[in-house]
């Protein structure tokens, strides 16, 4: 029996006397597919500087421009090999000053300062071709706009341990940083003391592995540190010693007692909890490492290590240079007057210039979408780079085969008295292509790879830090000037920063929420990434980027040094070589 | 007894209550669409996005050495009816040129660059000026002894029987060199978002800061003179044709080229020095 027949319903006013009529309330749950049009939505308050941020936000497209500041020193001299009429002759800055270039001497010389600068006034190197105005601001250098679309774990390396000894280690860019070891005292405590030629990243209490790979070797008699022995000593019941092998260790301290030191020098104490650590009988040797987060779990938290690579975004006609209006260089210009008798015969009297430090105004010719690129690591690009190349065109550079410069990175360009085999452009060659002396190179285009700078990324801190920037080295052509071999080094790519990566980690553990170069964790579970930081806000400790917005194009700014820089043989000024650098505190 | 007749009959299924609820709806996917035009709208009423930005023009010319994207300019002013490339005619003496007498510095020649050659619908799109010291120094004349009497007993005591001295005259060449460029690059915009057209059409007037006067500068000689042309359209005689473009593969990237114009177009001028005809060449207008 249901009592359904017995509901009614009774007005209000006429449940009772004096009752009024009232409205009730029925809670519908409705189901729909559309959404409220609400008035108030349609009025908008005009405001510009909400209009500004928004376009500003909206916007992708980038046009660089920013200065470059010359600075060098012109300390390499040589021997004019070219006859006495020659262009070549005719521009050089004879040594000694007193004596010129008189008739009958041999005529030792700088190269003029025209050698560096972005916009020669003419020709003045050993070609004859025709100088034109037009073209004069490719005559040495041309810029580029770069990105990093890859990088290459398999980039063979080496860092010379001796170079009088021969002595050094071969390895891949991927097996990580390299290292010297040394087995010493410091503080009553035996110790491994590891000599890094870039900064580690290590903290003490932080973990790092000693790499074994059969990419790493070592050359001449240098040993090669693949792990470290172990010997633990049993007591009971009897002595017993038994003999472990070891690879993954903690960081006891930084540093060797010198200043600045405590970023390339680690120490491992050898009393470990596990038994006494040693070298197995050598006193020294080299190898690799890398950083670990969590050795108990390695996999997810062990970095990696790779070189750059650098594709170019934009062609040798998409630029314009200037040279700046009123500024002067940091140092005094310096130059000299020669009158005829201390000239080659007929030549007449000259004014040579030997150094002066100009600046130039350069500006991108081609909008950047960013957009359309993404870096090494799947993530929209947050750098574009300023590439910088030697062209060359007066032929005062030596090329090898078809290529102008060799590479290395700062280990290879260390101030020893000795310019390393390992950057020479017959080892080496950079990606510069110059198949005729007498012509400069083949202007690089769009799309042209070239190496960068040696990086860590971890892959738990989700983040890259530039071991080295790579560098150039330039020789000169010995046929045309003899000099003692000494080099130059330039750095090619110049970073020029977009947009920052938030310094916090942001976790989601929905596939869906997350952008497409999210990391997934498995340890926990959840996705990672760093927010890349809209522009104009900026994190604490100034992390953010910020730049004029104008045309409905952002307008970074990138104002550099660009350092040509001596790196010269049996040089004594700076008295450091690779062990004295980086020796221990018992030197 | 009930309280009233109303009655609901019991059933097994849902109530159905019909509610008339004061609201209006917006089907899914317009409200979208209305914010995006909102976002356009509001783009064009308070901040419509335009490229200002100007990049500078070479002048278009391979030409050979020395020559190379150089430009030549020759300006005639009238003796009687007779014109010169000098700048005695416009009231200049030898030694306020040499001198660089504030009269001939503060003078210039001025280009306008029109969108038409139509006087009654042509718009101005900019100018461009040009200093008399960009003219060569090349007109070698005689050294006046009234009028710079020290320059002439200075070379006169060192035993110049006739003292000379160079002075400038009005034939310019102008290249993308450090010196002698201003006047030489157009500055325009790199893409035609806020103008489309790429032509112009260019005039010459001479400013001379001696007279106080403007003078007008034709493409040709002055109609009036002989051969005396009847009914001269204003538009073939004052512009030059200057064409704008873009050399996507090449150095320099933007250029212009200056082609001879009377209606039609002409050939290009401004390549080289000789032979006299490939100059630029503006002649005084004179009064009918």
């Amino acid at each position: 029996m249901s009592n359904e027949k017995n509901i009614r319903i009774v007005k209000g006013n006429e449940r009772f006397q004096g009752s009024q009529d009232k409205d009730e309330s029925i809670q519908l749950g409705l189901l729909s597919d559309r959404r409220n049009y609400l008035e108030g939505n349609r009025n908008l308050a005009l405001n510009l500087q909400d209009q500004f941020d928004f376009e500003r936000g909206y916007s992708n497209l980038y046009r660089l421009y920013g200065k470059i500041d010359l600075i060098y020193d012109n300390i390499i001299s040589g021997e004019c090999t070219t006859s006495n009429t020659s262009n070549w002759m005719d521009n050089m800055y004879f040594i000694p000053e007193y004596v010129g270039c008189p008739s009958g001497t041999p005529c030792d010389a700088y190269p003029p300062s025209m050698l560096f600068e972005f916009i020669p006034e003419k020709r003045y190197g050993p070609i004859s071709t025709t100088f034109m105005d037009i073209t004069a601001y490719q005559d040495n250098w041309v810029t580029y706009i770069s990105y990093i679309d890859s990088h290459d774990t398999q980039q063979d390396m080496i860092l010379y341990y001796d170079y009088t000894t021969n002595e050094y280690l071969n390895f891949d860019s991927g097996d990580g940083i390299p290292f010297i070891v040394s087995a010493t005292t410091v503080n009553g405590n035996d110790i491994l003391q590891f000599v890094c030629p870039v900064d580690h990243g290590l903290t003490t209490k932080m973990y790092f592995e000693i790499q074994d790979n059969n990419t790493i070797t070592t050359s001449g008699g240098v040993s090669l540190l693949t792990d470290v022995s172990i010997t633990t000593t049993y007591q009971n019941p009897g002595p017993i010693i038994k003999t472990s092998k070891k690879q993954i260790f903690k960081v006891d301290f930084l540093g060797n007692g010198n200043v600045g030191m405590n970023s390339k020098v680690f120490n491992v104490i050898l009393d470990l909890e596990d038994g006494k650590a040693s070298l197995g009988g050598n006193t020294y040797g080299m190898g690799t490492f890398k950083r670990i987060i969590n050795p108990d779990n390695i996999a997810e938290t062990r970095s990696e290590y790779y070189v750059h690579q650098h594709k170019l975004i934009t062609k040798s006609n998409e630029y314009v240079l200037d040279r700046t209006g009123f500024e002067n260089g940091i140092f005094p210009r310096k130059g000299r007057v020669y009158k005829a008798k201390r000239t080659p015969p007929n030549a007449g009297e000259k004014t040579v210039i030997k150094e002066e430090f100009k600046s130039y105004l350069w500006n991108c010719d081609k909008d950047i979408d960013r957009d359309e690129y993404y870096d090494n690591r799947n993530r929209p690009i947050t750098d574009l780079y300023l590439t910088i190349l030697q062209t060359n065109r007066n032929g005062v550079w030596d090329k090898s085969g078809n290529r102008l410069c060799g590479y290395g990175w700062d280990w290879n360009f260390t101030k020893v008295g000795v310019v390393d085999p390992y950057v020479s452009n017959t080892n080496h060659p950079a990606n510069i292509v110059q198949t005729n002396i007498n012509e400069g190179i083949v202007f690089p285009t769009e799309g042209d790879v070239f190496r960068g700078a040696f990086v860590e990324y971890n892959p738990y801190e989700l983040e890259e830090r530039v071991l080295s920037e790579i560098g150039h080295s330039l020789a000169f052509r010995q046929s045309k000037f003899n000099t003692d071999g000494s080099i130059y080094k330039y750095q090619p790519h110049h970073r020029i920063p977009i947009r920052k990566l938030s310094t916090s980690i942001t976790r989601e553990a929905e596939f869906e929420m997350t952008p497409q170069y999210a990391r997934y964790l498995i340890s926990e579970g959840v996705h990672r990434w760093r927010n890349i930081l809209p522009i104009g806000i900026y994190e604490e400790g100034g992390n953010g980027v910020s730049y004029p917005y104008l045309n409905d194009r952002h307008y970074p700014y990138l104002g550099i040094e660009f350092l040509i820089e001596p790196i010269r043989i049996n040089h004594t000024g700076e008295t450091i070589t690779m062990i004295q650098q980086f020796g221990d505190v018992c030197e | 007894m009930s309280a009233n007749r109303i009655q609901i009959k019991a059933n097994v299924g849902d109530k159905n209550v019909i509610i008339p609820l004061g609201q209006s709806f917006d089907e899914l996917g317009r409200e979208d669409s209305v914010k995006t035009w909102e976002i356009v709208e509001q783009q064009d009423a308070i901040n419509i996005i335009r490229d200002y930005e100007t990049t500078k023009y070479f002048y278009s010319n391979i030409g050979t050495p020395p020559y190379e994207y150089n430009v030549f300019y020759e300006f005639n002013f009238l003796t009687g009816n007779t014109y010169t490339p000098d700048f005695n005619p416009q009231g200049f003496k030898d030694f306020e040129i040499y001198r660089l007498k504030k009269s001939f510095t503060k003078s210039f020649f001025k280009f306008d660059f029109y969108d038409s050659p139509l006087q009654e619908d042509q718009k101005i799109m900019f100018t461009m000026t040009m200093p008399l010291t960009n003219c060569k120094k090349e007109k070698d004349v005689l050294v006046k002894k009234l009028e710079d009497a020290l320059e002439y007993w200075s070379q006169k005591s060192q035993g110049i029987n006739f003292p000379v001295y160079d002075i400038y005259w009005p034939k310019v060449q102008l290249g993308p060199s450090k010196g002698n460029n201003e006047g030489y690059y157009i500055q325009w915009y790199k893409n035609k978002d806020l103008y489309s057209g790429d032509t112009f059409y260019m005039s010459c007037k001479f400013y001379n800061a001696k007279t106080g006067k403007v003078v007008r500068m034709l493409n040709k000689p002055s109609w009036n003179l002989s051969p005396v042309v009847d009914n001269p359209e204003a538009s073939e005689w004052y512009y030059y044709w200057v064409k704008l473009s873009v050399n996507n593969n090449g150095t320099p990237k933007y250029v212009y080229a200056v082609h001879e114009f009377d209606g039609l177009i002409g050939g290009q001028k401004g390549m080289a020095n000789t032979p006299p005809s490939n100059q630029i060449r503006f002649y005084e207008y004179k009064a009918p």
